[in-house]
Formats: C-alpha cells, structure tokens, sequence
C-alpha cells in the first residue's frame, strides 16, 4: 500500500475567504502514483472549514447569510472573555461545518461530481496563512 | 433564463494577475524571498485607495515597501508591475467566444496609464473596445463594494437584472449577490467557458468541462 502526504499553504485574508483548491488536489493525486484508494483532505484550523459543494456565487451567499444568522459575527461570545480572541462566531462556525473530507480515488482519478469543488472556508479575523493536509493511501 | 446583455469582467484576477497577485511577483522577485502581503497592516485598505484613485502607484508601493521594510526603491516598482502583467489567453479565447450580443465591459483596477500600456502590448481593444473600460481609478467611486454594484448599471446603461458580473474575489461577488446583482466568482478559463454554456450565452456540442467518472 502507498501513503503519501502534502501540506498546502494558503494566504487568506479570512473573514469568510472562500478558496478552491480543487486543482491543487486533483495535481496531488496525479503525482501520487495511487491507482485506487482514498484521499482525506484536512483542514488544520479552529476557525474555517473544508468541504465539497458547488462553487457558486448564491450558494456562497446563502451560506454566509445563514451562518451569520445561526453565529453573529457581533454577538458578545463567551470565548471573547479571553480578551485577546474575538472570533467566536468562527470557532462555532467550525463545529458546525466539515474539517476534512474523504473522497474516493478510482484509477488515478479524483471521482468528484462535475459540479462538485473542493473548497475551503477560512472565517479567521486575521490574516494569516491557513494550512490543509492532503493524504492519499491505497494500491499502486 | 434571462438574457444578460451586459456582461462585465473584472480585471485584475480573471484578465490579468490580481494586485495582490502582481505585486507579489515584483516584490518576490526583487526582494528575493517569500512574503505574504495580506499580511501587512493595513493591506487591503491600500488596494482599495489605490483601486479607487486616491492614492497613486509610488505612493500604494511607498507603503507597502515601508509596511513590509522590503528595502527596496518604491520608484522603479510601477514600471515593473506593468510590465509582469499580461492577461490570461485561455480566459480572453474564451471571452472571444460570446456572441456580438452580448456587450463586453472591462472594470480595471489599474491606473489608466497602466491599462493602456497592457491594452496596446496584447491588443485588448480586440476584446474590451475602449468606451467599454471603466478605468475605476478614474471613476469618483468613493467605494468599492457595495457601492460599485449601484454604479455599474447607470455606467454600462443597462438595467441590473441585464448584467452579469465576473470577478474572483468572492468577497466583491457575495456583496453583488447581496445587492441582487448577477454574479459569478470566476475560478478559471475552462471554468468560464463551462459557465457560458450552462447559461447557453455559447453553444457547445461537447461538453467542455470533466464529466464525472461512472463505475
């Protein structure tokens, strides 16, 4: 059995960054030399989300619209009783929204749906780089 | 489905690289190491005065240089970035491909000094005649989004439910969405292509997109 690992690094300015990372992913798989088996993509953070959906402009801001119904963004969390870290509403977001994803790989493809993106939500307040492991196990 | 008649691009991110994107690339590689601009105080409120004409280009690259201590001569960094940027052809051929119908409008981020050098290099008025780009440096706007979306129909002179705007940052996107102005992120050239055909805008016998593996 092969087991290969990537770390992807992106620059967000977070604050509901969106980012598709499909490409990324699909080169991985094309480089992993796995014929079948599975691929987990995991995001490495308390405040975002990774998640396979359509990429498209309502969806996009339906969703924000209903988690900042569920999660304020201004609503006095009891996390900001820290006093250094206000983004309660994004630590809440996280619990509500996928940190990784499996996706089968058949004969050296990524079986997503034609609409179906990888993508990664980063609700952080700041903006720092944001991480997502990429690892693929199953037979040459 | 509605038939859009204006269709609008913005430019940096889907035509050519982002400013966040050029700059950089000049920065990288005159400083000769990795930096992450959006990490720099202050970033992304300098994108949006230069975007809007209030700051010029030494002045945006004087604070970023300063912001970052790059150490580099803020003057010859204008002349740089304007020479990296090109548009992306895969996303102009696929633009090429909209019937004359459809009213092409380029909305640019760059000072018109830079657009026009771009403009003459790789011959945009082919795609973008020049009574069709909004130089928003020039506009007056005194902001990006939302505002932008209220001012785009009066400018192109078509009704909003007409338009449909493309742009990559979905930020910008969402808040068109949220003014009810059609909009798409853009992602990338097949991507764009895709979207033209789902909105039978061009016709396709193949299907230009992947379709999903069967078992």
């Amino acid at each position: 059995m092969l087991v290969k690992a990537r770390q992807l690094k992106l620059l967000s300015d977070g604050r509901f960054n969106i980012m598709v990372i499909t490409d990324q992913v699909r080169e991985f798989v094309d480089s992993s030399g796995v014929r079948n088996g599975q691929l987990v993509v995991f995001f490495q953070h308390t405040t975002g989300a990774v998640y396979v959906g359509e990429h498209e402009a309502g969806i996009m801001a339906d969703l924000q619209d209903m988690l900042e119904r569920i999660t304020p963004t201004d609503y006095p969390y009891k996390h900001h009783m820290r006093e250094y870290d206000y983004n309660g509403h994004a630590h809440l977001r996280a619990t509500l929204l996928p940190t990784s994803v499996s996706i089968p790989v058949i004969d050296k493809k990524l079986v997503i749906g034609t609409y179906q993106e990888i993508i990664v939500l980063d609700d952080q307040v700041d903006q720092e780089p944001r991480y997502v492991i990429l690892q693929i196990m199953g037979e040459e | 489905m509605r038939e859009r008649r204006s269709i609008i691009f913005w430019m940096g991110g889907v035509i050519t690289q982002s400013l966040l994107e050029v700059t950089t690339q000049v920065i990288e590689a005159r400083s000769k190491k990795n930096v992450n601009l959006l990490a720099l105080p202050r970033f992304q409120e300098l994108c949006e005065q230069f975007t809007l004409g209030k700051i010029d280009d030494l002045q945006f690259f004087t604070e970023i240089i300063s912001h970052g201590k790059f150490g580099l001569d803020p003057a010859t960094i204008p002349s740089q970035a304007i020479e990296v940027l090109k548009p992306e052809p895969r996303t102009l051929a696929a633009i090429g491909l909209l019937p004359p119908k459809y009213q092409r409008w380029l909305l640019c981020e760059y000072p018109r000094s830079w657009y026009e050098q771009i403009a003459k290099k790789y011959g945009m008025e082919s795609y973008f005649p020049s009574d069709h780009v909004i130089i928003l440096p020039d506009s007056g706007l005194e902001q990006i989004a939302p505002k932008i979306f209220d001012f785009l129909p009066v400018r192109v002179g078509d009704t909003l439910e007409n338009c449909l705007y493309f742009d990559k940052d979905p930020k910008r996107v969402i808040a068109a969405i949220n003014r009810m102005f059609p909009a798409v992120i853009y992602v990338d050239p097949s991507r764009l292509e895709r979207e033209f055909v789902m909105r039978n805008f061009i016709d396709r016998n193949q299907p230009v997109h992947t379709p999903p593996v069967t078992l």
